[in-house]
């Protein structure tokens, strides 16, 4: 065995006429067996630092790279990228799976190496076992939760059994359960004496397993801790390094509502099909949101909270209109909101934000928000620039929406939702990735919402975002409140 | 599973989806070959509605069924050129809708493992396997994507008549293509670190071969094309 797993020369990398974010002058060396968390603000470089160890860099994105890469004893660019000994799962659950059924996954990448039939079978049965994954054999990867999709990811890599796995944010759209349950995995790898490096936001769910943490910024490696050193960090101190706090804090607002009235919900009965949950093939099972009584208070920001399939995404979209259950009334002192008056009065971030922006620039997404705006809101009507202004994208306003970062389109579409002039605001895991910037940068967004007199729902896991700007919370357990 | 029974191997279904276009296309009245046109239309309804997809079975074959009757009557009618007018369009729906129908069969039984194993066993090439995958692959993912812009363009007040119908295509289309190119990316990196790009046999465990259904099937086209030729 090579005494290093990973060992990177004087490496510079830009992607050239491809996005991403360039690494300079970067050493390194894993040893092998090692643990180590990649973290730093979007954009520090720790992406780019993953590809270089699975050979995306060169063989996906070619770039312009200089200095010497080692992996396992052999650079990359010399040999075929199946021949490179990593394991790799990437940050979206959606996008990583080949194939559409989860026992085909596990054995997919046994498959392409050409290994006998009987042995993949073999291979799959043991990763199956050893993460406890039996209920998901041979079902549709569709009808998996992202959790469940992650686990996939995670057997399908050790099913090939690599001396090194590079993951690139792989909880960053999980709950808390789903997240150690991620954690199991990893430290089953590194017992088995596997090089294991995690790209990461939120380090808390790695703390008692990193041996060395790397910290990224302006795509330079700015500081490296040593797992004990790490361990013993406090909050304020991760705050200064520019990380998310790690240690997993209990879910507490920010202040306290004004008084300001109340929206309520009264009598909801709301059906949903969970992905996900063991058992059968295929998941019928229906679920139900059901909410006898919900004060939501105006003017504040109330976070929505509860494991994945807890019905927040349901409850989310019925406040929006998007569904026709007739059970269940919102109304405002008394004055039911039908539906269509729902979906005129609340403005609903999907978790997806790709999918909510139309237009060819930043400013004429807000204009076009303003253009259809609601005239009988009541609020003030400000101009495209005092919005970008108030969210902080005035200096993004002639960019393509779509060629921004995860935060910046976060905001953007807050931006629209301001400017549609909408009373209520409702947003489904608007911080699912982002870093301590993004993050605060949204919370703040939010938090000026309701300022101004908007009504705010945050569906969220993220306790950082909590803390940063909820007056109220929410928590929903298997679709009913939970105290 | 009742529903396995009803599921063809890859290759079965391939063939089928090729053999029913021919028919469909050569085939007119004369003869058996209305009866053979009957017959493959028939084929991917049964098929549908072994898999548990009963109304779209049904609803095919009532709308397939109607234009194969309006087709014979206008020809046979003394309407003149109104007449060629409606047996073209009528004739058109009756031979395309058996091969739109078998081809939606064909994404909802096939599996991307089953694919890839059946057309690796034909010993195609990777040019071929590859992306006949990615493509069965990214349907479902570009239906997930269609809804969520959907539903975005409801909250945003977007509609058709309040935008006009161009600035509406746009928003409807280039959000859908942005998410679905960015998904197909992310799907071969992920698909490239896990050894797709390896030159040389792979062996695939899914189980492929004929059985019972793939059987019936071949007989069904055979029966079809027999009373073709033979009428």
């Amino acid at each position: 065995m090579p005494d290093s797993a990973v060992r990177l020369d004087a490496v510079t990398f830009s992607y050239g006429a491809a996005a991403g974010d360039s690494l300079s002058d970067l050493e390194l060396d894993l040893r092998p067996g090692e643990f180590v968390a990649l973290t730093g603000p979007s954009g520090s470089g720790k992406t780019t630092l993953t590809r270089l160890i699975n050979g995306l860099i060169p063989h996906y994105y070619e770039g312009v790279l200089s200095g010497k890469v080692l992996v396992n004893g052999v650079d990359p660019s010399s040999h075929a990228l199946w021949r490179l000994p990593v394991g790799s799962v990437f940050q979206n659950p959606r996008a990583q799976f080949f194939t559409t059924d989860t026992t085909s996954e596990i054995a997919f990448g046994a498959e392409n190496l050409g290994l006998e039939a009987a042995e993949i079978l073999r291979r799959v049965d043991a990763a199956i076992e050893s993460m406890g994954l039996e209920e998901l054999r041979d079902r549709s990867v569709f009808a998996l939760s992202g959790g469940e999709k992650q686990r996939v990811a995670c057997a399908s890599v050790a099913a090939v059994r690599p001396p090194i796995y590079v993951l690139d944010e792989p909880s960053a759209n999980l709950d808390l359960e789903s997240t150690q349950q991620l954690r199991a995995i990893m430290a089953t790898w590194k017992a088995s004496g596997a090089t294991v490096v995690v790209a990461e936001h939120r380090l808390g769910y790695l703390r008692d397993l990193v041996d060395r943490v790397l910290i990224f910024a302006d795509g330079r490696l700015r500081q490296e801790l040593g797992g004990t050193d790490f361990r013993r960090l406090d909050e304020g101190q991760l705050r200064r390094l520019g990380l998310r706090c790690a240690w997993g804090r209990p879910l507490a607002v920010a202040s306290q509502a004004p008084d300001r009235g109340y929206l309520e919900v009264s009598g909801l009965r709301c059906g949903y099909r969970r992905v996900g949950g063991s058992g059968l093939a295929t998941p019928r099972r229906r679920d139900v949101v059901g909410i006898d009584q919900l004060r939501i208070p105006k003017g504040a920001v109330t976070a929505l909270v509860g494991a994945n399939g807890a019905g927040k995404t349901t409850f989310a979209a019925w406040l929006g209109g998007l569904r026709r259950d007739r059970r269940g009334t919102l109304s405002d002192g008394g004055r039911v909101w039908k539906r269509s008056e729902r979906r005129r009065r609340v403005f609903l971030v999907s978790q997806d934000v790709n999918h909510q922006l139309f237009t060819e620039a930043v400013s004429t997404e807000i204009e076009l928000a303003l253009r259809l705006a609601s005239p009988d809101s009541g609020l003030p009507a400000p101009d495209a620039a005092a919005i970008m202004n108030q969210l902080d994208i005035s200096d993004l306003a002639g960019r393509h929406p779509l060629s921004l970062s995860a935060g910046q389109k976060q905001r953007v579409v807050v931006a629209a939702a301001l400017a549609s002039g909408r009373e209520v605001v409702v947003l489904d895991e608007p911080t699912a990735g982002l870093d301590l910037g993004h993050m605060t940068a949204v919370a703040k967004a939010l938090r000026d919402l309701a300022d101004g007199g908007r009504t705010v729902v945050v569906a969220t896991h993220d306790a950082d975002l909590v803390a940063a700007c909820a007056d109220n919370i929410v928590r929903l357990d298997h679709g009913s409140l939970a105290n | 599973m009742t529903r396995e029974l009803f599921r063809l191997d890859p290759r079965t279904t391939l063939l089928v989806v090729a053999v029913l276009n021919v028919v469909m296309f050569s085939a007119g009245f004369a003869g058996g070959a209305g009866w053979a046109r009957l017959v493959f239309m028939a084929i991917p309804a049964v098929l549908a509605a072994g898999l548990g997809r009963w109304i779209a079975a049904i609803g095919y074959l009532t709308a397939v069924c109607a234009a194969y009757v309006l087709e014979l009557w206008a020809l046979d009618s003394s309407l003149g050129g109104a007449g060629v007018i409606v047996a073209g369009v009528a004739g058109l729906v009756s031979r395309l809708a058996p091969g739109v129908f078998m081809a939606y069969v064909a994404v909802i039984s096939v599996r991307v493992s089953e694919l890839m194993a059946g057309l690796e066993a034909l010993r195609l090439p990777r040019f071929v396997v590859i992306p006949a995958a990615v493509v069965l692959r990214l349907l479902p993912t570009v239906r997930e994507e269609s809804r969520g812009v959907q539903a975005a363009m409801g909250v945003r007040g977007l509609s058709l008549g309040r935008v006009g119908p161009l600035p509406w295509l746009e928003y409807r289309i280039i959000p859908l293509i942005v998410s679905t190119v960015r998904c197909g990316e992310e799907l071969s990196q992920a698909a490239l670190t896990r050894g797709l790009g390896r030159h040389g046999q792979a062996n695939r465990i899914a189980r492929i071969g004929l059985r019972p259904a793939d059987v019936l099937a071949l007989a069904a086209m055979a029966a079809g094309i027999g009373v073709w030729v033979a009428g």
